[in-house]
């Protein structure tokens, strides 16, 4: 009785949702209006800021939000309730998120899938399977993803890969192998560079793979970093942030000179910079970095400001407001006012926080994201 | 399954600690139900014989318990732990015949592990267990699940008794049962039982979501897939001795007990390419343990008392396999874990004049690990002594005790090294006004865990870490009453409160594979439970009708205390719902028998920072059985005929669509059937 009532139930059920898809795919739901965090500013320097919440691996918890300057409100998994009809929402495990024109491209880990929205709406455009996707950057015609390729931490060693998106079709067009568990990539000069980690191997890695894209070939592998994570080109340099091994070199940022293939000689000041992210705003960059006492129980948390041009670098101790992060764990900064928006992934378990600081280090709002907000971009229409 | 009169003496026997232990005559058996009615107090939920063989697995049966929550990753092979009074699965001890099954790694016990069907009765104690004797290592545990079996009872003239059984239904399963039963000499009698069990672990479930959009209308998904990779093989080995001593004023018992099997892991459900293939990750374990009880009461310097030794020592190996998701032909990445554990307690329980008694126990335990894998190995040992001194005073209708534990620990792994004290002290009283049909109980007390293997070395701060403590506060309050000749009543309302402090809490640090352990973690909880229960008829009477409903409601509020600036301050901690509760029922009509039981979870949360997005909606289940119990011609000789038994289980009636673990779905509506022959 129960169980025709229930499956009766489950049948007006199905019923419905082939055409609450259809209509989730041809009419964009309106986005929800969130919560406001901070006044709205119409003439900020960006519109929205996007924030990739990475989720625990295996929870399905990757979330997509957004930040809307002309309101001040911050619109929790955005990208959910814009497609309420996509099974399984965002997917699983976020790692990277970038731009490209007014599309949105999220790299999912664990889904294997490169997500695509656009900007305005959030609204899905595209889910591109590409097999253990890691990071993605573009040129004029293509976007790039590096693969880790199947490799598996204690596993046999496995080269990674990297896949060409064809923008206009969103189709992968072509793949090449590289080095072990490849990461950053950008474009510089015509040729895409990627860093291989070898991050599951207790050595690790430390070479670049340079593919030059008519044939999407690689031309010759570089001496890069030890281990890097995510590289920025600024002009003719690929500034490359290495991991070091988790035990005797320590974590650091090198640039590499794309016109002679080879590492430029460390500042002084670039020695001591630490790192555990990066990014780059004008021509300064930024890192975190969580300082460890000798027994792993305590740490202090630290933002390394690397001015390029000078070639200097200042340490500033999370102080005054900046006091209140507990665990930074992302950093994206405004370069034309200066502000930092600050990830905070609290045990990773919990939700975390973003928090907006002024070029003082004065808090100017914060705003509650999801699980481990990791990956930051500006948009602009 | 089996006759209800040798169900119902042994369900009773064994719902108590093993007083007295094995009894092998229906004389005996008759003292010790008078011996254990007068122990206090009694456990917080207990399961008999008859309510065990209705339930679909041990976890089913222990899920239905007032407080309890079983995390259970769904399917036939999906991982079953237990968790009492929301203070986590390892601050609950899972004690086979009175000895605690260890795992030192992680601290928890898969109950899907243990078959149901070499087991009398279940008994949770969410305090003290009571008892004159018990182990040192009872004391500490926060709250102790029981499994208790019990030696076979013939009847006269009676010395071999075989059965078997086939079960076999959803999800491909066929699982074949042989059981011997033989009484091996004047004193000894023997179970062996072994059995198989294989499923493909396919089953059907829907995830859906839907969500409440800003313009008031509501859009979302319901979409249909199928679990893989579920399949498991099992192959379980089961010996037990019991004999009594040649004076009559003891027993013994040993058992050994083995379990092997090898499974897929079917992962959690995420969203996916269409082109990547399901988990197909692999677990095989082999487990094995054997141990042994001798009791005796005897006469010391003119005082009664009773003597217990109780030794084991027990095998785990695990090989967890994991494959490459995104190459096919990739090979695995292998992790070996192969551990070992020693244990002996010795306990003593002394009668003293004017209602004073003291016991005495002290236990030893060695366990080593040795974790190998192609990018790290370690092999970490751990020595824990325990002692414990428990003095009680009792009078006709009342009885005061209490008890001190001391626990010494020491461990190392790779150059690291732990010690540790702790002293855990406890005090409960019992009073039954006048003797009448009330009885009102309460209890103080210290419990802790130990931090695991995982905890301490696996880890980059572990050595510094303290026990995690738990401070309980009880009282509960039973209360009897017969109804006329056929029908009884008894109601139990227990309320709790527990702080738990040091809570073992992981904390990330920028190492990807390094964990900081600190003990940061604090809850508060508070818990009351009601549980009605009326008993109709007599099971044993096989012409009239018999039958018992059990109602029982939770109310548990456990809230994380640990930071004030974190968004889960105040909040209701993970997968523990605020409302819980089970009514569960059999009816017993000459030798057909139906049982049904409805489990309904309240709203929980995956996270402790209760928003809406972690939330996790209430289910509602329910499980029928119908069996019937046929007699054989008899063989000649009187009194040995034989009985074919015939059973239907219908499992989640309602197809309710849910998952306890958020990417773990259960399965829906199934079926199984078993057939068995016992002579």
């Amino acid at each position: 009785m129960r169980k025709t009532f229930s499956l009766l139930v489950s049948a007006c059920i199905l019923a419905f949702v082939p055409a609450a898809c259809e209509k989730g795919e041809t009419t964009s739901r309106k986005l929800p209006a969130g919560v406001q965090v901070a006044a709205g500013d119409p003439e900020a320097s960006f519109d929205r800021l996007f924030v990739l919440n990475e989720g625990l691996m295996g929870y399905n918890q990757a979330r997509l939000d957004l930040f809307r300057t002309d309101n001040g409100h911050y619109i929790s998994d955005a990208f959910g309730a814009s497609n309420p009809s996509l099974a399984l929402g965002l997917g699983d495990t976020g790692n990277d998120l970038k731009i490209n024109g007014n599309t949105v491209w999220a790299v999912l880990t664990g889904s294997g899938l490169v997500e695509v929205a656009d900007a305005r709406s959030l609204r899905h455009l595209a889910a591109i399977p590409v097999p253990d996707p890691r990071q993605v950057c573009f040129d004029a015609s293509s976007a790039y993803v590096s693969s880790y390729n199947g490799a598996i931490y204690g596993g046999a060693p496995v080269n990674g890969k990297v896949y060409r998106i064809d923008l206009a079709s969103r189709k992968v067009t072509a793949e090449v192998e590289v080095g072990e568990q490849p990461e950053g990539l950008a474009v510089v000069g015509g040729k895409l560079y990627v860093a291989n980690s070898g991050g599951y191997s207790v050595a690790k890695a430390k070479t670049v793979s340079v593919i030059e894209l008519e044939h999407f070939t690689v031309e010759k592998t570089l001496d890069g970093a030890l281990n890097v994570r995510d590289v920025l080109a600024a002009g003719n340099d690929l500034w490359l942030f290495s991991q070091g091994n988790w035990a005797d070199v320590p974590s650091g940022l090198y640039c590499l000179d794309t016109k002679t293939g080879a590492l430029k000689e460390r500042s002084a000041g670039l020695e001591t910079v630490r790192a555990s992210s990066m990014t780059l705003a004008g021509t300064s960059l930024y890192t975190l970095f969580a300082e460890w006492n000798a027994d792993w129980t305590a740490c202090t948390n630290y933002l390394y400001v690397y001015d390029t041009v000078t070639g200097t670098a200042e340490k500033h101790a999370f102080s005054g407001d900046m006091a209140q992060v507990r665990t930074p764990y992302a950093l994206a900064v405004d370069a034309a006012t200066g502000d930092l928006y600050v990830g905070d992934s609290l045990d990773s378990k919990l939700p975390g926080l973003l928090w907006c600081f002024d070029a003082d280090g004065k808090l100017k709002w914060k705003a509650t994201a999801g699980i481990c907000p990791g990956h930051f971009a500006f948009w602009k229409e | 399954m089996r006759a209800a009169v040798p169900g119902i003496l042994l369900a009773l026997v064994s719902v108590f600690p093993p007083g007295l232990g094995a009894v092998t005559d229906s004389l005996r058996t008759a003292t010790v139900i008078a011996d254990a009615r007068r122990e206090r107090p009694a456990p917080s939920d207990s399961a008999s014989f008859a309510e065990l063989r209705s339930a679909p697995d041990l976890a089913a049966a222990v899920r239905r318990f007032c407080g309890v929550q079983v995390k259970d990753y769904g399917g036939v092979g999906g991982l079953k732990t237990v968790n009492v009074r929301s203070l986590g699965s390892e601050h609950t001890g899972v004690f086979v015949d009175g000895i605690q099954v260890d795992q030192a790694q992680n601290m928890q016990v898969d109950l899907g592990k243990f078959d149901l069907e070499s087991f009398s009765s279940l008994a949770l104690y969410g305090g003290r267990n009571s008892g004159l004797l018990q182990s040192a290592k009872e004391y500490g545990a926060a709250s102790a699940l029981h499994l208790r079996s019990a030696a076979p009872v013939f009847s006269p003239g009676q010395r071999l008794r075989l059965s078997t059984r086939l079960r076999t239904g959803a999800f491909g399963t066929v699982a074949p049962t042989v059981a011997l039963e033989s009484r091996a000499g004047r004193r000894v009698c023997l179970r062996a039982q072994a059995g198989m069990l294989t499923a493909h672990g396919r089953y059907p479930f829907r995830m859906e979501r839907q969500r409440l959009l800003d313009d008031g209308s509501w859009a979302g998904y319901d979409t249909s897939m199928v679990r893989r990779n579920g399949d498991i093989r099992v192959f379980r080995a089961d010996l037990s001795l019991y004999g009594s001593l040649r004076d009559s004023n003891g027993s013994w018992m040993l058992r050994g007990w083995y379990y092997d099997s090898e499974r897929g892991l079917p992962g959690p459900v995420v969203r996916r390419a269409s082109a990547v293939p399901d988990s197909r990750d692999r677990q095989a374990d082999r487990n094995g343990f054997v141990q042994g009880r001798w009791q005796r009461v005897h006469r010391l310097f003119g005082l009664p008392q009773t003597t217990r030794v109780q030794a084991k020592y027990a095998a785990d190996w695990l090989l967890y396999a994991d494959f490459p998701e995104h190459l096919p032909e990739g090979e695995p990445a292998l992790f070996r874990y192969l551990s070992h554990t020693a244990y002996a307690s010795f306990a003593d329980g002394v009668t003293l004049p004017r209602g004073w008694a003291l016991s005495l126990a002290a236990d030893g335990q060695y366990q080593h690990l040795d974790a190998s894998a192609e990018t790290m190995s370690s092999r970490p040992f751990r020595w824990s002594a325990y002692a414990v001194v428990a003095p009680s005073w009792t009078r006709p209708h009342f009885s005061l005790s209490g008890s001190l534990l001391y626990t010494a620990v020491r461990g190392r792994s790779e150059g690291r090294r732990e010690r540790r004290h702790v002293l855990s002290p406890s005090l409960s009283v019992n009073w039954q006004p006048a003797g009448g049909p009330v009885s009102l109980e309460s209890y103080v007390r210290r419990a802790f865990r130990m931090p695991s293997f995982n905890d301490l070395y696996y880890t980059s701060s572990g050595v510094s870490l303290q026990p995690e403590d738990a401070l309980q506060g009880a009282f509960a309050a039973g209360w009897t009453r017969r109804l006329g000749p056929q029908a009884r009543l008894q109601a139990r309302l227990e309320t709790s409160r527990i702080l738990l402090r040091n809570k073992i809490v992981a904390v990330p640090t920028m190492h990807p594979l390094r964990w900081s352990m600190c003990n940061i973690g604090r809850v508060h909880s508070f818990e009351t439970s009601a549980r009605l229960r009326l008993l109709l008829g007599d099971e044993a009477d096989r012409k009239g009708v018999s039958g018992a409903v059990t109602g029982r409601y939770t109310f548990q509020r456990a809230r994380d205390m640990s930071d004030r600036g974190l968004p889960s301050w105040r909040g209701q901690i993970p997968y523990i719902p605020l409302h819980s509760g089970s009514l569960s029922g059999w009816l017993c009509w000459r030798r057909l028998r139906a049982d049904a039981d409805v489990t309904a979870v309240g709203e929980r949360f995956s996270s402790a920072a209760n928003r809406p997005e972690y939330r996790l909606n209430s289910y509602l289940t329910a499980d029928l059985s119908l069996s019937g119990s046929f007699p054989m011609p008899a063989r000649g000789r009187a009194g040995e005929g034989g009985e074919i038994t015939l059973r239907l289980q219908l499992n989640n009636l309602t197809d309710t669509q849910y998952a306890v673990v958020p990417g773990y779905p259960m399965p829906g509506f199934h079926a199984l059937l078993s057939a068995g022959i016992r002579f």
